[in-house]
This record gives C-alpha cells, sequence and structure tokens, in this order.
C-alpha cells in the first residue's frame, strides 16, 4: 500500500498544554481513517497540523509527500476539507457558493454537484444562511468531493446534527466516494457511523494513540466477559487485561489478545461468560473513560520488535 | 481571481457606498462654491473622511474571511496565498477609485442641484479634491497591512497606530514649507511612499499563520516590526514633548522674573494682590516686597513669552498654499477672490456673478486681496499699486484715484474701543456702540478709509502696530529653555541687570529634572538628529529643545548609555528564552537607536510563550492496540 498521509512523531503544545505528544499515524491509499477522541484530545490539531494551519513543535507531518507548510495550489487542489462548523460564506447562495468553489479549484465537477444537490433536496438559489445545519454539512461535503480529491479530510462533520440528518451525510459520504479510491481521513465523536465507514481507526487520547488498528482486527483481538470470581479470588492484572470493571457480583473484563491460558485460570477461579466481542462504543468507553485503569503505553521499541517478527496482524 | 473578487463583493460594495457617502458629506461641508469653484486652502473634514475612511477599508479587506470564520476554508483553496493578497488589493483599489471618482461627481452633482454658482465649476477643484483622497491610500495601506499580521488583535492595533500615528504627522512635516503650508508633491509622494511600505509588509506575511508558540520569521520581524519600532520611537518622542512641556513651563513659572521697579531692575516672584517679592541671585527670598501701590511703577514680567517649545503633536489636514478671500459684506452678500485673481459675487436675489477689472471684467494680478470697505468691497493689487472698487449697479471695478505720494500696502483692519481711542471714534463718526472693527487701507504714510469714491486719510489709523520684540529692551529671547541669561540693554535702565538663569532652589532642579527625565526616555537616534540640526522656530514634535542646535551633548550621550542598558537587557532576556541570534541582534539594534520604545516592544513582541522548548524525549509511547500493514512507498 502507498501512504497518503503520515504523522510521525508530532508533538505539539499550545503555551503549557500539551496538545499531541508524538503522534505517529498512516493513512494508506484508499483507506477511511476515524480518528476518535473525547473533546481536547488533538483530533482537530492534528487536521490543522496535516493541512499546515499550524507547525509542529517537534515530528514530522507529510500529506501527498508534501511538507504541510509548503502546499501549493496544486498540491491544494488533491485535498478536499470539510471543517468543524462547515464554514461557507454567509453573504453567498447555494449557486454562489459553488461556482465560488468552481472557480478556486481545478477539475471541478459540476454535473456531479448537480447530481448530489438533487439527491439533498438543495437548490442554488438557497442562501447559505437560510440552510440548516444539516444541510450546510451536506453541502460543504459535496463541494469538497466535487473536485475528486485524493484525500478528504473531515472534522466532525456530523457535529451537532440530528439521528436522521447524521444518517443522510453519511449515506452521502459513502455514495459520493463510491469507487472513487479517495483516502479519507476523519475525526468523530459518533462511533456508530465510524464502525459503518471506517477501514480503520485510531484512538486518540490525551495527544497520543491508544489504538491504531483496522476493525476487523480489533473485533479479532478485543474481547469482552464478566467474570464472577470465586470467593476470595483476586481480578486478573497483566499486558492482556486492558480494563477490570466492578460489576455487582463480579467484574467486567476487556481482554486484549487473550491466551488460552489465562481464560482458563480465570475459568478455574471463578465464572466466565464467553468472551464476545466488544463495540466500538464500549471498546472506547474502555479505553478512554473516567476510570480507565492506567492504560500503559507500549514502548515504541517493543512495537517495532513485535512488527519485525510478524507479530502484527 | 474572478471566484475572489466575487466572494470579497459584499465588503467591496457597503465601503463603497460608506466611503462614498462620507466622502460626499465632507467634500460639502466646506461648501460646494469653495470646493468646486473658489478653491479651499484646508479641506478639514476630507482629509479626516479619507484616512478613517482608509483605515476601516484596510482592516476590513484584511480581516473579512477572520470575522466570517472562513480563514481556514479560504486557506484550503487551490490558490496561492499572494492571488488572495492580490485580489484583496484589487478590492481596495476598486473601493479607492471608487471614492475618488464618485465622491467628487456626487458632491458636484449636489452643488449643482442646489447652488447657483455650479457654471463656474473649476477642473483644477478636481486635482485639489483628489490629492485631499490621498490620505486614504496610506491609511488603507497601513490598515490592510497591520491587520493582515499574524498575530493578535491588540498586536495588530498597536503596530497599525504606530505605523499610522508616526507616519501621517511625519509625511505631514517633511511635506510642510517654510511658510507653513503643504508642498502638494512632496505630500503626496509621502503618502504614497507610506502606502507602498505597508503594501510591502503585507506582501512579507503572505502564507504566515497567527500562532502563538511560535516566534515569527526573522524575515517578517524586520519588515513588520522595524517599521513599528520606528513609528513607536516617533510617537513616544512625539508624546514626551507634552510632560516635557510641562514641567519646563513649570520651571519657567518658578524662576523669578526680572521687574521692573522705577530705575531698577530686580529678581521677584509673584506674590499675588500686586505684590512681587525680591530675590537673592540664588533665588532666595528676601523680606523686601514691590507693590504697584507703593509707587514701583511698572512691575511686570520680561522673558516667558519668547520660550522655545516644540511644535505640539497633532493630525491636521494639510494647508495648501492656495488663499482663498473670502468676506461677507453686509447686504451686498459674499465676496471670492481666487489665487489666479478671479473674482465672485454672490446675492441671495441675484445668484452668482462674476466680476473683475473694467466693463471687460478682466481678472485681477495673481496675489491681489479683497476686504469690505465703505459701501462696498476693493481690490487691491500690490504688484501694479492698484486699488479696485466694486461699482454694485454696473457689475464689474472701477479703478480708485490713489494719493500720488503715497504706495498701498496692504488692506487692514482695526478694533476701536470707545473710551480708549476717542479722537479716531470722533473722526470716523462710529454710532453708538462700544468697539468696533474699522476697515481700512494701509499706505507707506497714511491710511485710508473709503468715503463715496474717494480715499480719505485718516491720522493716527495705522499707528497700532505694536514695536517688534527686538526693539523693546526688556525682550530677552532665552536661548535655552533651562538656563539663559538676561542682560539688560545699557538704555533700558539706569544700573545695568544681568542674570544667569539656572536651577538654584529644590523646586527649580526638580522641574529642571523632570524635564530632563523627557530627554532621557526619547529615542537616542532622534536625540542625535535633533542635537545636530540647527535652532529653528518652530522645531518638529519629534525633536528634543533640550538638545537641539547642539545643546547638552551630554544628555545625548547619557540617552544613549540609558539606551544602551536597556538593550543589553533585552538581549540576556532573549538570550534566557533561547531566542537565536539574528533576532537578539534586531533588539539590540533597535533598543540601541529607539530606547525604552523599543525595548518595552521586545518583551511584548516576543513572548516566553514562543521560545519554551518542550520537547519529550523519545521514545514516543506507542498505540497499546494497533495492526501494522507493510509499507510500499509515500505517494508524491
Amino acid at each position: 500500500m502507498t501512504v497518503i498521509l503520515e504523522f510521525d512523531g508530532v508533538q505539539r503544545w499550545f503555551g503549557e498544554q500539551r496538545v499531541l505528544r508524538g503522534l505517529s499515524l498512516r493513512v494508506e491509499q484508499g483507506q477511511v481513517y476515524a480518528l476518535l477522541g473525547r473533546n481536547g484530545a488533538g483530533k482537530t490539531t492534528a487536521l490543522r497540523l496535516l493541512l499546515g494551519f499550524l507547525q509542529p513543535h517537534r515530528g514530522t507531518v507529510r500529506v501527498l509527500g508534501h511538507d504541510p507548510r509548503d502546499l501549493g495550489p496544486a498540491v491544494r487542489a488533491r485535498i478536499g476539507y470539510v471543517g468543524e462548523d462547515h464554514r461557507l460564506y454567509p453573504t453567498m447562495s447555494v449557486g454562489d457558493a459553488i461556482a465560488f468553489e468552481a472557480g478556486t479549484r481545478p477539475g471541478f465537477r459540476r454535473t456531479f454537484v448537480d447530481r448530489a444537490l438533487e439527491r439533498c433536496g438543495l437548490r442554488p438559489a438557497q442562501r447559505i444562511p437560510r440552510l440548516s445545519r444539516g444541510q450546510r454539512a451536506q453541502l460543504s461535503l459535496i463541494l469538497a468531493v466535487a473536485s475528486n480529491p485524493e484525500l478528504l479530510v473531515c472534522d466532525d462533520p456530523a457535529l451537532g446534527l440530528d439521528v436522521v440528518m447524521r444518517r443522510e451525510l453519511l449515506d452521502a459520504l459513502i455514495d459520493l466516494l463510491a469507487d472513487t479510491g479517495c483516502s479519507v481521513l476523519f475525526s468523530s465523536h459518533f462511533l456508530g457511523d465510524v464502525e459503518r465507514i471506517a477501514d480503520r481507526i485510531g484512538i486518540l487520547h490525551d495527544g497520543a494513540l491508544l489504538v491504531d488498528a483496522t476493525l476487523d482486527d480489533l473485533k479479532q483481538r478485543v474481547a469482552r466477559c464478566t467474570w464472577v470470581p470465586a470467593h476470595g479470588a483476586v481480578p486478573p492484572t497483566g499486558p492482556h487485561v486492558l480494563r477490570v470493571a466492578p460489576r455487582r457480583g463480579g467484574h467486567d473484563l476487556t481482554l486484549l489478545d487473550a491466551p488460552p491460558a489465562l481464560l482458563d485460570d480465570l475459568r478455574r477461579r471463578g465464572e466466565l461468560s464467553p468472551p464476545v466481542p466488544p463495540s466500538l462504543e464500549d471498546l472506547f468507553l474502555d479505553l478512554t473513560g473516567p476510570d480507565r485503569p492506567g492504560l500503559l503505553a507500549e514502548p515504541i521499541g517493543e512495537l517495532a520488535a513485535r512488527s519485525g517478527a510478524g507479530g502484527g496482524r | 481571481m474572478k471566484a475572489l473578487r466575487r466572494k470579497d463583493g459584499l465588503w467591496v460594495l457597503g465601503l463603497h457606498t460608506g466611503g462614498i457617502v462620507a466622502a460626499t458629506v465632507a467634500i460639502l461641508s466646506a461648501g460646494g462654491f469653495e470646493t468646486f469653484v473658489v478653491g479651499i486652502q484646508r479641506q478639514e473634514p476630507l482629509f479626516h473622511a479619507a484616512w478613517s475612511s482608509g483605515l476601516v477599508l484596510g482592516a476590513v479587506a484584511a480581516c473579512f474571511d477572520e470575522v466570517l470564520g472562513t480563514r481556514e476554508y479560504l486557506r484550503q483553496r487551490a490558490v496561492a496565498p499572494r492571488d488572495l493578497l492580490l485580489a484583496r488589493l484589487q478590492g481596495i483599489g476598486s473601493v479607492l477609485l471608487g471614492w475618488l471618482v464618485l465622491a467628487p461627481l456626487c458632491a458636484w452633482l449636489w452643488f449643482a442641484a442646489f447652488d447657483d454658482g455650479w457654471q463656474f465649476t473649476s477642473l483644477g477643484s478636481l486635482g485639489r479634491l483628489a490629492v485631499g483622497f490621498v490620505p486614504a491610500l496610506s491609511s488603507a495601506a497601513i490598515g490592510f497591512a497591520a491587520a493582515s499580521l499574524p498575530t493578535s488583535w491588540w498586536r495588530r492595533l498597536v503596530i497599525a497606530a504606530a505605523w499610522w500615528l508616526a507616519g501621517v504627522p511625519l509625511v505631514d512635516d517633511l511635506s510642510r514649507t517654510a511658510s507653513l503650508t503643504h508642498a502638494v508633491g512632496w505630500f503626496v509622494l509621502g503618502h504614497v511612499a507610506l502606502a507602498v511600505l505597508a503594501l510591502a509588509v503585507a506582501f512579507a506575511a503572505v502564507g504566515h499563520d497567527a500562532d502563538a508558540d511560535r516566534p515569527w520569521p526573522q524575515r517578517l520581524r524586520c519588515w513588520a516590526l522595524g517599521p513599528t519600532v520606528v513609528g513607536l520611537g516617533l510617537v513616544v518622542a512625539a508624546l514626551l514633548r507634552e510632560p516635557q512641556a510641562a514641567s519646563l513651563s513649570g520651571l519657567h513659572r518658578i524662576y523669578p522674573q526680572v521687574v521692573r521697579h522705577g530705575e531698577r531692575l530686580d529678581l521677584a516672584r509673584w506674590e499675588g494682590e500686586g505684590a512681587w517679592r525680591v530675590v537673592t541671585a540664588e533665588h532666595a527670598a528676601t523680606a523686601t516686597v514691590l507693590k504697584r501701590d507703593d509707587g514701583h511703577g511698572d512691575v511686570r514680567g520680561t522673558w516667558r513669552s519668547q520660550l522655545q517649545l516644540p511644535d505640539q503633536y497633532e493630525i491636521e489636514a494639510p494647508r495648501w498654499a492656495q488663499r482663498v478671500r473670502r468676506t461677507a459684506w453686509g447686504v451686498l452678500g459674499t465676496f471670492y477672490l481666487s489665487d489666479d485673481g478671479r473674482a465672485w459675487w454672490r446675492h441671495w436675489r441675484t445668484g452668482v456673478v462674476q466680476f473683475g477689472k473694467g466693463e471687460a471684467n478682466d481678472p485681477f494680478e495673481v496675489g491681489a486681496s479683497l476686504a469690505g470697505l465703505g459701501d462696498t468691497v476693493v481690490v487691491h493689487e500690490p504688484a501694479a499699486n492698484r486699488l479696485w472698487r466694486l461699482d454694485p449697479d454696473r457689475r464689474h471695478c472701477v479703478p480708485l484715484a490713489l494719493p500720488a505720494d503715497d504706495r498701498i500696502e496692504q488692506l487692514d483692519s482695526r478694533w476701536l474701543r470707545q473710551g480708549q481711542d476717542d479722537e479716531l471714534w470722533t473722526r470716523l463718526g462710529i454710532g453708538d456702540v462700544s468697539s468696533e472693527l474699522v476697515p481700512f487701507v494701509r499706505g507707506a504714510v497714511r491710511s485710508y478709509v473709503l468715503r463715496g469714491d474717494q480715499l480719505v486719510a485718516i491720522p493716527g489709523l495705522g499707528d497700532d502696530r505694536g514695536a517688534a520684540p527686538d526693539d523693546d529692551p526688556m525682550q530677552r529671547v532665552p536661548a535655552d529653555p533651562i538656563t539663559f541669561s538676561f542682560a539688560s540693554s545699557p538704555d533700558a535702565a539706569a544700573a545695568p541687570f544681568r542674570h544667569e538663569f539656572t536651577p538654584r532652589t529644590a523646586l527649580e532642579r526638580a522641574a529642571a529634572g523632570g524635564a530632563l527625565t523627557c530627554s532621557l526616555l526619547r529615542p537616542p537616534l532622534l536625540q542625535g538628529i535633533a542635537h545636530l540640526r540647527p535652532l529653528e522656530r518652530r522645531p518638529a514634535c519629534w525633536f528634543d529643545v533640550l538638545v537641539l542646535g547642539g545643546r547638552r551633548a551630554w544628555l545625548v550621550l547619557a540617552g544613549g548609555a540609558f539606551a544602551a542598558l536597556l538593550a543589553w537587557r533585552t538581549a540576556r532576556r532573549l538570550r534566557r528564552l533561547g531566542a537565536p541570534r539574528p533576532t537578539i541582534a534586531f533588539w539590540s539594534t533597535a533598543t540601541v537607536l529607539f530606547g525604552p520604545a523599543a525595548a518595552v516592544l521586545a518583551v511584548v513582541c516576543e513572548r516566553p510563550r514562543a521560545y519554551a522548548d518542550r520537547a519529550l524525549p523519545g521514545p514516543f509511547p506507542a498505540p497499546r492496540i494497533t495492526t501494522v500493514t507493510r509499507i510500499e512507498e509515500p505517494v508524491a
């Protein structure tokens, strides 16, 4: 696979606040990468660094093989961007916004836009300030995709939309991206949506990635189960236990790459329900929730050793 | 470009309209006839409308996307940042052009619709109006450049203020002629140069985003903060003039006066209620009190009126060399005489008519003057030594017979007061009023009033000219505002008197110390220039009157030493922050040249946050759960 964008050891502060601490991730061609995280985790900062609106204090960012600080018009033309609040000129109508987009982006597909507008029920004469939040989000998305970008960057495009509008936006995104080969990096808080369209997810917490894996991999490697310990048995610890959450009469366990020996030991010391893959939302809560039990980061050297030994999945 | 222009359409249209309305009102407020026909020496309303509208235009053009929140959306367009800048400049240019063309047109249409003198419109007035708009160009460029800088709002405001508050008065000062009018060419050139400099800064800022956690690139620092240091230095120097002048005025109030009582001159301080207390040569009070009632005669101060202080710091409209004579004369109406000798008579019933010499209504000579006299108006041609009297019935001027043994100097006037000028009061037959302004013709030998069509000499009418300062033995111009000497001329008093004024008491030293402290805070570069300049009658507000004309080299050096100390501290602070060598060199040089103003600006602009090195040592935390894929090659 070829790399479309890459963060390598990126660090960034705002004053005394450390927002990104050594963020490293890659998005491959045609991949839909969802960047998840709680508010203030550093998602928007990462996207702004990617587009050259900010500069990192340490580390490097590459997008389409270029340093974002030197993105010329030709490279920017290959990147579509949907901002967090779908900013469009409030002085314009939908038609004006389309004309503006067409005038500032080569390869703008007018027929594509006309079809997409019709599908979303938007008319060129409508004024931007009179559009609902959802309509504005749809229009932003249509405009961002209209010039057939190689990379689409969306900063929480569904923020503030109700369930129906969110679903429509998502459908629109899936439609628009169908068979285009476009890579997507988007941040979101809506994990159900992410599960529908993302190939790979990154969970960003406190400026560092806790998870950078494909959804399939996550489902295979992470399991949840309920364990009711026998009298006097203590909950398990170790590298395979992501979380132990107390519940009435027992514990909810989240296990990573749980070896059969661990499961046998748990069965021996108590009653264990069958392990099942957790939903993304459950996993997100397990990893980033307020009662998260000190999820230790793996030293990068060990990761490299594991990858080199063919342990990657 | 077309798309960018369309997106800027709202502010372009709004500022077009607003600026045209403001400029039209400003033009008309000075009078349509005066503006379009006669010409105005000073277009104060247009000047203020032009610069304020220009600043707003520049700031709005630069901040439009920032205010709408579309800045990043726009940055992500496939458009080079330089093209974005050029599109905005095109918008500014079109608005300025609109103001320049449409505002005078609207004003003229209003004038033509509601004034009956429109047929005398002079094309030259358009040129004058165009020059009046020039401050809009420089102000727009300053507003645009400052608002384009990648920094916080309040810093942009400070930078714009420093540029504008120094640049505009500096152009005003440089274009001022010896006769205190302004040279059009230098005025225009100065404002264009300001605009070019500001636009160069705007181009230097292209592509930079505001980031409080990173220092500015050195190139941008030099382009943007270099002029800011200079501007702030000039503004500080100008503003220090006020406390310094207050200290000097205080010192002069504390200094004893030289008072005359009888045949003697003595040093004394005013005690109130007509009493002066005599002081010693060391300014210490004595027991002797002089009172006017005691027969000490003319007791008065002698030297205060000749104090030399710099010009006040003001933002004023330029004053063109052109002088327009305008006089309203009783029921006859209003008369105008332009610089080129054309004259008009405006009356509410007959409207506006042009008049001149003889039946042919020839224009008067350049430099002629006009005044109401007797029952009509007269025009004086100084070069030809002729006086013309307007014949209201024939609507042209007829020559007045002049006395053969006299030469007319000027048309003059004088206030006469009943009780003081009784003899003249009787001769002129003035009615029952307490005072009256009497216009008259001043000749080299006699002064005249107009009776019918005859000049009648009135003895004593032109005798009100005061003696020149140099003629008064009591007047001595202090060469320096703190230390100066006073010496009476031999025939002024029986006993010759000489005194060296210098701070001698604690109060005097405190007042002088205040003035000297103000000098220390001024930019050393300006102090050095002032020290090398000759003494002037009205020095510009940037220059320190205490060091002008080679005075007090020690004060210049002390100011330089103080600035060097500040520069050392500034450099030490920047080194501590981790600033690179060029940054330290820039601020050190700026502080040595511009003193405390630059040092303060360095503290304001170079924040510790921008230089903080908070790098975390590796290895960085890796994801706990990861899927490793094999990467082939990056996309180029």
